[in-house]
């Protein structure tokens, strides 16, 4: 079993908000970490492309094909959103305040402040369990849905496949993969932030 | 889930871990006040999620509003809308409502405008066939193989081709199908303006598209009749004639239902139950093709009955004026005089008993007014003349033929030929004679019948005898428009500003033809409409490479041998030798002299909408050496091209929307974002394409060419032309816009920065009389309900037709010969065989032409695919279910649609909503491919009076209604769902 460290959890999880939330015009490059969740390499070239974004995902639509909300998903909104939030505030914390706490870009940023917090103490186990628990809970229980609503609504492919990725990634999160330290690193040793 | 709990009891001990990770970088994610954390700032909170209500709101956030229409969208109304962006995404619009009543406490304002096209055009501009790269093809045409290209190789590429083309064939091999959807602003200026100076054919389609009011330029000498849409509610008795206003004109519609609150009586008039006849207090469902026996109907009864305006007709008519009975041509007074003029023509004074120069005559170049005077011209009679050779003739006036004509219309004659219950008929007849103020709104698409110009002939004609044509609340509404002045300078003017208006005049006019333009003026030997109307067409002889589509398909389409078996046996003689003729005495401009080779497309979709589809590829497409589609989306004929260029959409690029009278407002249209993708506006693509070839040409130290045997065209000196000598560069679309307001007095002095912020101005005048704008009121300014046509009721200056009149005799030898020289009824030709069914379309609801067919939003709203309506009883006939799919066949071939069973259909009817993409059908043909698309030959007349080509006035066009097809049912109705080519 391949491990996966917290930094790459928050380089991943980064780029995902990125090229989600309204791309932006200047493209930020993929990290290498990605590869690994990643079966198609010309979706990450492809993910500039606003064009389909906004059919599929914009909030501007009656209803959009693929709700990024995780509300959306659940038959407890409410509790969803006041659980998540709790979250939040737990970690010191609370979204922006024109930002649907749900929504999957928040959620993925969320997971990126969680690990970056786990690589400055990495001898603190909870934060990992705190970050499997959040990717497990929280954006992991809507991804493979929003995956299977793409794959009958987006006729390129770019953000299914990106999708995909994104759905292998946090089932690899939540899934007891993440491990405090690199291999090659001790605690105490200086850490890198982005 | 089980572990939720304990997950997170163990996670909140660690809050204190965060307060060390302050200094992390945050994605939407603000330090939490209870942390003490923070920067020293007030930490941000969120309003309280307690309800959906709140999370609504929420989501409802944008970074900026932008004022935006669709700019150059073929729709014939104009609206203002708010667009709401967010990190430069469009993420919805939203109507405005901030127009005015013209007359407050008299009629109502102008909101709400907007439709629900308009309310979801983000799901095109985003959409799956949103074009967002140049492509070039690198398969078959049509094969769906492309390469992304830059563009610096596109337009160098495209360039090449065009200087190639252009050395082999003429610059005037190069058509730029100017299309139905255009703006006056910058796009279109562009494009007209690029192939203006690289000495390109730009065809007018208004025709061959069947939108055309070939009956009112008949009977005006102009096409385009009608003020604002407000007028509408100050009519007694509205006849909605071949028009649809509830799906087609969604934002104006209301004004008839209000009309309705105020004593009007509403009577539609159409073969389908239409949203609009719901509506009315009275429908008529005419049987398809027989309105103009219908209309002679109501005439006859308004006459009969009394209730006609004999003075109104003395003066404003053509009833008076004397026709020979020998050859059924006016009397003339080089008839009675040797060496008199051709072009004045005779009415029988009563007072005097003497015949006298009927006023108006094109010939009276000094008495241009309608004023009577002492005058009491007979509108019946007739009486022996003698002639300057001896010869003694019999003359009757024109009211005389026409009372004989209108005997034939009986309502119980016009029941049999309408399908109508004659009270129906009789009800329909004393409710327009009884009304004061009768108003009869026809549509564009009223055009589509090979007979089209003798039903709104005899349209006209019941309003002409109320005397309804121009006044007040009453009359003809088929669209007026305003003049934006200076989107024609941009389109041709070497300079901005003043300076190139008196530039292209100069260059233009001898300085013998500006004295003579000048002096008429002055000594009010011409009005202003006569001084301008021939300045502009010397201009276009002068300097255009102009025709129109029509002409180019019969010539280059390969098509005549089937038009001849339709409609060969209707006239004297073949089509093609009435072709021939005008041709040959330069009625009607060919242009491409010798071949089309290269075809640029952007305001259209040539392929969706041409008639004969197949035969269009096959004899005109794949001769072409160069097909280039500049587009904001891909379609049909994008996929058949060999570069599609993307352009930028309504939201992303400046732009007036075209000017409609019937909202007087100027539409402004910001661009809102950046272009989407690598898409650019089409000033900058042709200011790159101009650059391009001057460098191509000095390379090659071309010669001039010859245009098309006009003016020489110097491609050395393109891009120094195109771009006004360097005033403009690719990306001042900006100033462009601002020239264009500069030197268009009807925008009132607005600027493009205070455009950005109020969208909307209201008109300040009517602009100048050209192509387009024939509203003649000037008048009006910016005050009131806009009355069109005052110069000539008001002013008596005479009506720009031959006799000066409102002309309902046209005794073009040609007419007289087809029987066609006073309105008449004619069935409808069996175009593409003797089958059961006629074809008929309308607009849709859910779709300007095909800009939002394959639009998902759209076409959950309607059924999803092509589909044809039938009427329940041929449904039952022919053993077809609801739903299944039926082939539908002629003699050019078939086609497969799904059947929707409806009792708005008549029985033997086959009725579509129109502009389906081609893509939508299996193996890509629709009903266009089986749609002969009739030619009358009439409408290439020439050489008398207002019977003579003008661009977009007067011009053959292409009748699509007149289609018949038979019917199958399909048994393998599995093979038939999956043969389908549904988007």
């Amino acid at each position: 079993m391949q491990a996966v460290l917290p930094e790459d959890v928050a380089s991943v999880a980064e780029w995902f908000v990125h090229v989600l939330d309204y791309p932006a015009d200047t493209p930020m490059p993929a990290p290498a970490a990605l590869a690994r969740w990643l079966t198609d390499a010309d979706g990450v070239a492809a993910a500039r492309e606003r064009v389909v974004y906004c059919g599929l995902f914009d909030i501007g639509n009656p209803e959009p094909p693929v709700p990024l909300l995780e509300s959306h998903y659940h038959q407890d909104p409410m509790a969803r959103l006041r659980r998540v939030v709790n979250f939040y505030r737990t970690y010191g914390v609370v979204q922006e305040a024109n930002r649907a706490p749900d929504h999957l870009c928040v959620e993925l940023a969320f997971l990126a402040y969680l690990a970056r917090v786990a690589m400055m103490y990495p001898a603190r186990a909870d934060v990992i369990e705190a970050l499997r628990a959040f990717a497990r809970l929280h954006p992991g229980s809507f991804s493979a849905q929003c995956v299977r609503a793409l794959a009958r609504h987006d006729t390129g492919g770019v953000y299914r496949n990106l999708f995909e990725a994104m759905d292998r990634f946090l089932a690899d999160v939540g899934g007891e993969r993440v491990i405090p330290l690199a291999p090659d690193r001790q605690p105490g040793d200086a850490v890198r932030c982005a | 889930m089980k572990s939720d709990r304990r997950s997170f009891l163990k996670i909140s001990a660690v809050g204190a871990v965060a307060a060390a990770a302050a200094g992390l970088p945050l994605w939407h994610m603000r330090r939490a006040a209870s942390t003490g954390l923070g920067d020293g700032r007030p930490p941000r909170t969120v309003a309280p999620l307690d309800n959906w209500q709140d999370l609504y709101r929420q989501r409802w956030t944008w970074d900026h509003v932008a004022k935006g229409s669709h700019g150059w969208l073929n729709c014939r109304s104009a609206c203002e809308w708010d667009i709401y962006v967010k990190k430069g995404v469009v993420v919805r619009e939203e109507q405005t409502a901030q127009y005015e009543s013209s007359e407050p406490g008299v009629v109502p304002d102008f909101n709400p405008r907007g439709c629900n096209k308009g309310a979801c055009y983000t799901e095109v501009m985003y959409g799956p066939s949103r074009l967002t790269v140049p492509l070039k093809r690198v398969g078959e045409r049509g094969s769906g193989q492309w390469e992304r290209v830059s563009w610096d190789q596109a337009i160098d590429e495209i360039a090449h081709k065009m200087v190639d083309i252009a050395e082999k064939y003429g610059t005037d091999s190069v058509v730029q199908d100017l299309g139905p959807h255009f703006d006056n602003g910058p796009t279109t200026a562009g494009r007209i303006r690029f192939f203006n100076k690289f000495g390109g054919v730009i065809p007018d389609d208004w025709a061959e598209i069947g939108d055309l009011n070939l009956g009112a330029t008949l009977t005006f000498g102009f096409p385009h009749v009608g003020g604002s849409s407000d007028e509408w509610f100050l009519s007694d008795y509205l006849v909605v004639w071949m028009m649809n206003p509830s799906v087609t004109q969604i934002p104006d519609a209301h004004f008839l239902y209000e009309a309705k609150y105020n004593g009007a009586k509403l009577a539609v008039i159409d073969p389908i139950y239409s949203a609009t006849a719901t509506h009315a207090d009275l429908w008529i469902p005419v049987a398809q093709g027989t309105d103009a026996a219908l209309a002679l109907c109501i005439a006859r009864h308004i006459w009969e009955s009394g209730k006609h305006d004999e003075k109104y007709l003395q003066e404003q008519s053509d009833l008076p004026v004397l026709v020979r009975l020998d050859t059924g041509r006016f009397l003339r007074e080089d008839d009675m005089v040797a060496g008199g003029r051709e072009t004045v023509m005779f009415v029988h004074d009563r007072k005097t008993n003497a015949r006298v120069p009927a006023p108006g005559s094109e010939g009276l170049t000094d008495q241009p007014m309608l004023h009577l005077g002492e005058l009491d011209p007979a509108l019946e009679g007739g009486w022996d003349v003698q002639l300057a050779d001896g010869k003694t003739v019999q003359v009757v006036t024109v009211g005389t033929l026409l009372r004989e004509q209108l005997a034939l219309y009986s309502v119980e004659a016009t029941a049999k030929i309408t399908g109508l219950h004659s009270a129906m008929i009789t009800r329909l007849a004393e409710g327009f004679a009884n009304a004061e103020r009768p108003m009869i709104l026809s549509s564009w698409g009223s055009n589509r019948y090979f007979h089209s110009d003798l039903m709104n002939r005899a349209k006209i004609l019941c309003l002409t005898l109320k005397g309804a044509i121009g006044r007040r609340g009453a009359g003809y509404h088929s669209t007026g428009w305003f003049s934006i002045d200076g989107f024609d300078l941009a389109s041709e003017a070497d300079k901005p500003g003043v300076g190139g208006l008196l530039g292209l005049l100069t260059h233009a006019f001898s300085p013998g033809e500006m004295w003579a333009i000048a002096t008429d003026l002055v000594a009010k030997r011409k009005t202003l409409m006569e001084v301008t109307r021939e300045q502009t067409q010397l201009l276009m002889d002068k300097e255009a490479c102009a025709t129109n589509s029509a002409s180019i398909n019969y010539n280059y389409q390969g098509i005549k041998d089937k038009l001849a078996a339709y409609q060969d046996n209707l006239y004297p003689q073949p089509t093609e030798a009435y072709v021939n003729e005008a041709q040959a005495r330069g009625w009607m401009p060919l242009y491409p002299r010798k071949q089309v080779k290269a075809w640029f497309t952007g305001g259209n979709n040539v392929l969706r909408r041409t008639n004969m589809t197949g035969e269009f590829m096959a004899n005109l497409w794949t001769n072409l050496d160069l097909a280039v589609d500049v587009n904001p989306k891909l379609t049909f004929t994008g996929m058949n091209a060999d570069f599609v260029l993307p352009a930028a959409g309504y939201y992303e690029k400046p732009g007036i929307k075209y000017p409609v009278a019937y909202v007087p407002y100027l539409h402004y249209c910001d661009a809102a974002i950046r272009p989407v993708g690598e898409a650019k506006n089409e000033w900058e693509i042709y200011f790159l394409l101009a650059e391009r070839i001057q460098q191509i040409a000095r390379e090659k130290n071309l010669a001039p060419f010859d245009g098309c045997g006009k003016r020489e065209i110097d491609l050395k000196q393109i891009a120094e032309r195109y771009s006004f000598g360097r005033e403009f560069g690719a990306g001042d679309v900006e100033k462009v816009m601002q020239n264009i307001l500069d030197l268009s007095p009807a925008a009132g002095g607005a600027s493009v920065r205070e455009l950005k912020e109020s969208g909307i101005t209201k008109y300040a005048e009517t602009g100048a009389i050209a192509y387009q704008n024939q509203l003649y009121n000037a008048e009006w300014k910016g005050e009131g309900v806009l009355q069109a046509l005052q110069h000539f009721i008001k002013d008596k200056w005479r009506w720009p037709t031959l006799t000066g009149r409102q002309q309902f005799y046209i005794d073009h030898p040609w007419f007289v010969g087809g029987g066609e020289s006073l309105p008449t009824y004619k069935t409808s030709p069996k175009a593409g065989g003797d089958y059961p069914f006629q074809m008929v379309s309308c607009h849709a609801r859910w779709s300007v032409h095909s800009i939002w067919r394959d639009t998902p939003m759209m076409l959950r709203l309607q059924r999803g695919e092509p589909v044809m309506y039938l009427n329940p009883s041929d449904i039952t006939r022919l053993d077809i279910r609801d739903g299944d799919y039926a082939e539908f066949h002629n003699d050019h071939g078939a086609f497969q649609m799904r059947v929707k069973e409806s009792t708005m259909v008549r029985p033997g009817v086959a009725y579509y909503f129109h502009a389906w993409e081609p893509y939508q059908f299996k193996d890509h043909k629709s009903y266009k491919w089986i749609t002969p698309g009739l030619m009358k030959p009439m409408h290439f007349a020439g050489g008398e009076g207002h019977v003579q080509w003008r661009f977009a006035i007067w011009e053959p066009g292409s009748a699509v209604q007149d289609t018949r097809v038979g019917i199958r049912r399909i048994a393998d109705q599995q093979a038939a769902a999956t043969a389908g080519g549904v988007a």
